[in-house]
């Protein structure tokens, strides 16, 4: 319940972000540091988010070759570098993870 | 939809089209051939956004019910926003930094639609509800390119729209499904840190993007022990992305 609110709840923020400036605010311009700071925002989440996932096992920083989450990474990273394709990287990462769990 | 450079492949079409008509001939045709349009020029970046729909519904799959990683897709209809919110969520995270955060990355779509609101302020006031829900960076993008050649057209722009948010259900629905069939054992866990790496990839773009980026990951980890949850997350963004700015002025100014 209170999760499907939290969908409402971001789904009505994104909305006004939409709507207001088509009835309200027309002329809507944001100084040129506000909108570089927004372009930094996206890839700065992502990879806070990335490290969290990769790093941080059961509240703790786990940086070791124990670290299944960290070593499937490596191919996930290749993979990205060479082809760019999500599902191809979101594949291969979940394949090597597998593997190593079956492995370590 | 992601805060990604969208490739205009529709661009070279235009050598094809009639020549321009007169706005008043424009306005006065009908409106299936002209939304019609709009549908088919998008169409093909559809095909671009279809990775990420798969994986975003295999990420939610994890931790939301199926309806509410459709709903999300239906309501909230923003691929970046979307795919954090899931992998916060699949994280475990507070409710409240997850909503702040993807409302700081949509923050943006203010800008997008104060740029289109000239281009279909035209269209009658009861269609301006779906024309802000349709909003994405790419029916903007290929609208955008459109009206730089040709008159501006509302109804271009809502089949613009269209192509793209008919497309995100049905493979944000796929994606779901098939991350809700996957057997535990084949690693579905991975789907998560998996699609971010990618994603990383494909929005850190030059060496400042990759040292803000570098620094949230950094400060997130130090930030931890400190602040509790996913808030660590936000205030390293927070922190990160104001660093970089201050630090591209301080360039610019010495």
């Amino acid at each position: 319940m209170a999760l499907t609110l939290l969908i409402l709840g971001l789904a009505l923020g994104t909305y006004l972000f939409r709507l207001l400036p088509l009835t309200a605010l027309s002329r809507v311009t944001l100084p040129a540091w506000a909108q570089d700071w927004l372009s930094l925002v996206p890839g700065a989440v992502l990879a806070a988010s990335l490290a969290q996932a990769l790093l941080v096992q059961e509240e703790h920083l786990a940086l070791s070759w124990r670290n299944t989450y960290l070593l499937a990474a490596i191919p996930a990273f290749l993979v990205a570098w060479r082809t760019r394709n999500v599902v191809l990287t979101m594949l291969s990462g979940m394949a090597a993870y597998a593997l190593l769990q079956r492995i370590l | 939809m992601f805060y990604t450079p969208v490739r205009l492949t529709a661009r070279n079409d235009h050598a094809k089209l009639p020549p321009i008509m007169p706005e008043s001939t424009i306005l006065e045709a009908a409106t299936w051939p002209r939304l019609w349009r709009g549908f088919r020029a998008t169409l093909p970046l559809a095909l671009s956004v279809t990775p990420f729909g798969l994986a975003y519904g295999a990420i939610a799959s994890q931790r939301m019910t199926f309806w509410q990683a459709q709903l999300m897709s239906l309501t909230v209809f923003a691929g970046t926003a979307q795919f954090i919110a899931a992998s916060m969520i699949a994280q475990g995270a507070a409710y409240l930094p997850i909503l702040l955060t993807g409302i700081l990355i949509n923050m943006r779509l203010v800008l997008m639609s104060a740029a289109l609101t000239p281009h279909v302020k035209s269209a009658p006031r009861r269609l301006h509800p779906l024309i802000a829900q349709l909003l994405t960076d790419e029916s903007f993008a290929v609208s955008m390119a459109e009206f730089e050649r040709r008159p501006s057209d509302p109804w271009f722009y809502i089949g613009s729209g269209l192509a793209i948010y008919i497309p995100w259900q049905i493979v944000t629905a796929a994606g779901a499904a098939f991350g809700a069939g996957l057997p535990a054992g084949w690693g579905l866990e991975y789907a998560l840190p998996g699609s971010l790496i990618c994603l990383l990839f494909m929005l850190v773009r030059d060496r400042r993007a990759v040292l803000v980026s570098v620094l949230a990951a950094a400060l997130s980890l130090l930030l931890r022990p400190i602040v509790s949850g996913t808030w660590s997350t936000m205030t390293a963004t927070v922190v990160a992305a104001s660093l970089g700015v201050i630090w591209k002025r301080w360039l610019s100014r010495s």
